[in-house]
This record gives C-alpha cells, structure tokens and sequence, in this order.
C-alpha cells in the first residue's frame, strides 16, 4: 500500500480516512483469517467487524518503524488482533461444533481467476479445516497456517503445551483420513 | 496422494492465502459508527496488579506464621547430666516441667540440645518421651519411647520433686543408647522392635492426578482420583487392600477402536466415527496385593497387583464422522450405569513414611492396563497416576 506510514499515523491519530482505507485495503485479508476459524459466514463478518473496531481503538500501540517494513508488521498486528477476535468469538460459544453445511453464497471465484480448479481444491481443503471441532480447528490454524508455537497456543487458549500437540495430531489425522476420502472418491 | 507432514502443511497453507471467500458488501459506516462511539481505554496494569497481591499475601502469610510460632513457642529448660541431655517443656504447672523450669546445668564437654516439642513432651538424647499423669494421685509418670521403639519406661515422682531428685532418678534409670535399650550395667535388655507392627487393619484416603489414554494414542486431560482405601497387613511383608475410588476419564481415540455395535440407535448403520473425545464418571473398586519390598521403623517401600472393577455413571462423547463422503459431528450423553467386573489389571510401586505411632503418608505411582473395554464404545482405556495417602492402623 502507497504511503503506508502517513495513513498509519493517520489511523494512530483517529483520522477516519484513514481507518476507511486501512479497512478497505485489508478486508479480504482478515476475512479469510477470520473464516478459517469461524464456521458461519455471517458470523464471520461479524467477528471481521468486531476485529477492525477493535484494531482502530487500539492503533495508539501501533509503533510504525520505516516505509519498508510497516506494511508487513502493521499486517502482523492485524493478523494478531483477528485471531485472538476470532478465538474470544468461538469461546463465547461454548465451543460447541456447529451444525449444517456452508452455504454457496460464502464462496466466490472470481471470473478473470487463471486457476479455477486450484481455487475450488483450495475451498475445499478450507472447508475441511473449518469443519474440525473448534478446539482442533483453532490449534490447527493456529500452528500450521499461522505459525504460532505450541507454546503459544497453550498461552493463548489457555491449555496444555501437550493438549496442543495432540488436538494438532488429531486434527491432521481427521483431514488425512478426510483428504483420503476425497481422493478414493475422486478415483 | 498427500502425505501427512509438510506435504499436507504447505497445501492448507497456500489453501489460507488464496481460498476464494466472498467480499462483497462494506460495513465502513456501521463500523465508523461504532469507533466513535468507544471510548479508548487505557491499558489496565493487570499484571502488576496481579503480583502486587500475590507479594501482599506471601508476606501476610509469613508475618502470621512467624506471629503464630512466637505464639506458641514455649519455654524450654535444658538439665544436662553425665551421659544424656533433656529438654523439658515447661507449660505444665505442678509437673516435671515445672519443677525444673528455667534449670540449666551442663558439664564440660556436653552440650544442651533445645528442642521444642509439644505440651507434655521431652526428647533425651533425641529420643521422644512423654510426661503423663499416673493413676496414683500426686505421682507423675515418665514415658520414654526411642525411634518409635514402643517401649515404655516408667519413672515416679512425686509432683513437686526437686531437681536434684528427678535428676539422681533419671540417672539411675535405664538409659536409651545407639537405638538398644541397656541397663545400668550397660547391657542390652530388649532388642528393637519395629514400629512397623504386623497384623492389623489401615485404613486412609488418597487423591491424585490420572491420565488415561486409549491404545497409546496420546493422554487426554489430567484429572483427579480421589477415595477410600483400606485393607489388612496380615504378616511383615503381605498387605491386601481395596476401597473405592472416583474418577473423571478423558481420552481421545480414532475411531477404529470404536465399537459401533454398542453405540447409540442416533448413529445410523453406514456412519464411521472418524475420532471420539470421550469422557466418563468411573467409580473403581480395587482388590490388590501389596508385598512390604524394604520395612524400616519408620518408613517402607512396596510393589502391588491386583485389579481394578469399574462402575462407569455416565458418558459424554464427542464424534468426528463421516457419512457418505460429508465429516460431521455429534455429541451423545449417556447415564446408564454400567458395571465392569475385573476392568482393568493393576501394577504400582510406593513409598509410605510414618508421621507419628499410628499415622503415615504414602506415594504410590500406578498404572491400571485395561483387560475389558468400557463405555459405549468398549474403549480399552489405559490410566496411569499417583495416589497421595495418609492412613491410620489399628496396630
């Protein structure tokens, strides 16, 4: 994004404009953070909304750096903020695993997309994800999309470094069994 | 095919960035609206807070406890004689104590050892006695017990003897030394006897952490075993022992140890439980076999066998499964009691320590192997834990 740092200081200092474009800019990215963890569309959109008043009330403690890496952290410190949005939605639940299929309208390829296939193998492979019970579809982002240590997870879903090592052991072991499904269907 | 590992990681990944998630619509407004409506709060100092109270409450706890031992710290008088030292407590009016309250007296070479001890209470030479009142009025008797040695002798004096009387008395009397009892011609009257008595009834409650674990799948939550024991030691080195014991299992397993002929009629013919999150209420009824490996005085190690009947009150289990290529998921709750007769074999290994005549602590780390399956599904559940106990015998 041009002039990253000026709408950053923007956003620190509650310009609207700013917030507009920084919402704009990153509404594609947090969505597809947020809908790996949240099951409902709609809900998902909500936790999105909930996540950006949430990173706009706290950009005071944004501490821009230089043009060239304030896009990448300000990305982190979005990211961050999604996540934990998205974990605080699921433990208001209950953590309870939710029921009925995703419907169509969440999913849209784009018409000039060069790789359709891959986009829909990429759906699907999402859909396996968000259809893990929520502790092991959290531990699953968590660790191999996001990139957080066990250590971390345990921190923030206030669990076991060994609760986390098994629900992630549980959690490929349900999406191989489930990837095998899919492929012996294919074949 | 796509193999598990960073294969499978790589794929999801790429799959996160690129997954086509609909973004259509903009709700800048409703969440412009709601930024200015949310005041900015500061940054609480939880974590500061947090510690400020739990530096707060350590020293609290440690003003009382230093308080409560000024409190009750007693005096104590120290008359050092020819061969031994004794410390007398001194909170008994009209007793031995009093008598010789704030006496001290040494000898060259000797060397007082201040003990404090409860109300009524001595040590000689490190050994514990207890001064109690005799069945004849206006006596006092002097009972001296060594390492638990249960070996009582007898000193009277009359309430209100002087010093130099219960000094010349207990000099005179036979003397604990190097763990024998010997009499004034210094030969060994009675040999040591182990506290240990056999024969006779215990019993105590333990409590501890459990993890169980199906077909070394990986441990699900810690929880607490916690009941009653009790048994009968019936020579120096065989104890047999039961109770009854309640615990909360929690396992995970793979559906393929699953049997789907117990479940429930929700579960339809062609639907594979993929994985279960199981846990259950068990109340288990031990039978074992102790065998005393080490019995000191004050301390014994053992190994026990036996098995474990388990009477399971409830069930809840959480399902990954698959029917007709879709994954779902269901839970199921069930309350039938179901009884399982000689559930599981029992290995465990321990360390019991005497607290005092008739009480002792006990550490017992235990493995329980399943020899039947239990719940709904027949889940050969494997439990290991430690059992902390104190107990209490009849010997």
């Amino acid at each position: 994004m041009e002039h990253i740092t000026r709408i950053i200081e923007g956003c620190i200092a509650k310009d609207y404009k700013c917030q507009k474009i920084v919402y704009e800019h990153y509404r594609g990215f947090v969505l597809r953070i947020i809908f790996r963890y949240i099951y409902r569309y709609e809900k998902a959109i909500d936790v999105m909304n909930d996540g950006f008043v949430k990173l706009f009330n706290s950009f005071h403690d944004f501490k821009p750096v230089n043009d060239e890496d304030n896009e990448k952290i300000l990305m982190g410190y979005i990211k961050r903020i999604m996540i934990n949005t998205s974990i605080d939605a699921l433990r208001k639940g209950d953590m309870l695993p939710e029921i009925g299929g995703i419907p169509e309208h969440a999913w849209r390829i784009p018409s000039e997309a060069t790789n359709p296939d891959q986009l829909l193998l990429y759906k699907d492979l999402i859909v396996l994800v968000k259809r893990l019970p929520p502790q092991y579809r959290m531990i699953f982002n968590l660790y191999v999309i996001d990139g957080y240590s066990h250590l971390e997870i345990a921190g923030m879903l206030n669990i076991s470094v060994g609760t986390s090592k098994s629900g992630l052991s549980r959690a490929r072991s349900i999406l191989q069994h489930s990837i095998k499904m899919i492929e012996s269907a294919i074949i | 095919m796509i193999s598990p590992g960073n294969d499978m990681d790589e794929l999801f990944q790429k799959a996160a960035v690129e997954y086509p998630v609909r973004q259509d619509g903009n709700e800048w407004n409703s969440i412009a609206v709601r930024i200015a409506a949310s005041p900015v709060i500061p940054k609480q100092k939880k974590g500061r807070r947090k510690y400020t109270g739990l530096v707060i409450f350590f020293f609290s706890i440690g003003m009382l406890s230093s308080l409560l031992t000024q409190l009750t710290m007693q005096k104590t008088a120290v008359v050092v004689s020819k061969n031994w030292n004794i410390d007398i407590n001194t909170n008994a009016p009209g007793t031995i104590a009093s008598v010789i309250d704030h006496q001290l007296f040494t000898r060259s070479g000797s060397k007082p050892t201040a003990s404090l001890y409860s109300h009524g209470d001595l040590s000689v030479n490190g050994v514990r006695a207890t001064i109690s009142r005799i069945e004849r009025p206006g006596y006092e008797e002097l009972e001296i017990n060594q390492n638990d040695i249960n070996r009582t002798k007898k000193m009277e004096h009359a309430v209100g003897s002087s010093n130099k009387e219960i000094e010349s008395s207990l000099k005179e009397q036979t003397l604990l030394l190097d763990g024998v009892l010997k009499g004034n011609d210094g030969q060994p009257t009675l040999p040591a006897r182990n506290h240990h008595k056999y024969r006779g009834l215990f019993g105590g409650i333990v409590a501890g952490p459990q993890l169980n674990e199906v077909r070394s799948q990986g441990m699900g939550r810690t929880n607490l075993s916690i009941g009653i024991l009790g048994g009968y030691q019936f020579s120096k080195r065989f104890v047999i022992e039961t109770g009854i014991l309640f615990s909360k299992k929690a396992y995970f397993s793979d559906g393929k140890y699953f049997h789907m002929k117990n479940s429930d009629p929700s579960m339809p013919s062609d639907m594979k439980v993929m994985t279960i999150d199981g846990r259950s209420h068990v109340f288990e009824i031990p039978v074992k076999l102790r065998y005393n490996l080490v019995a000191k005085p004050k301390s014994l190690v053992f190994s026990a066998i036996g098995f474990s009947s388990y009477i399971l009150t409830k069930e809840k289990n959480d399902y990954v499964t698959m029917r007709n290529g879709n994954l779902g998921q269901m839970t199921s709750n069930y309350k039938d009691v179901n009884r399982y007769i000689a559930a599981t074999f029992n290995l465990s290994a321990g360390y019991e320590h005497k607290l005092g005549k008739r009480n002792s602590i006990r550490l017992e780390p235990y493995i329980q192997i399943p020899v039947k399956g239990i719940g709904v599904g027949s889940m050969p559940v494997t439990s290991a834990g430690l059992h902390i106990g104190i107990f209490w015998d009849k010997k």
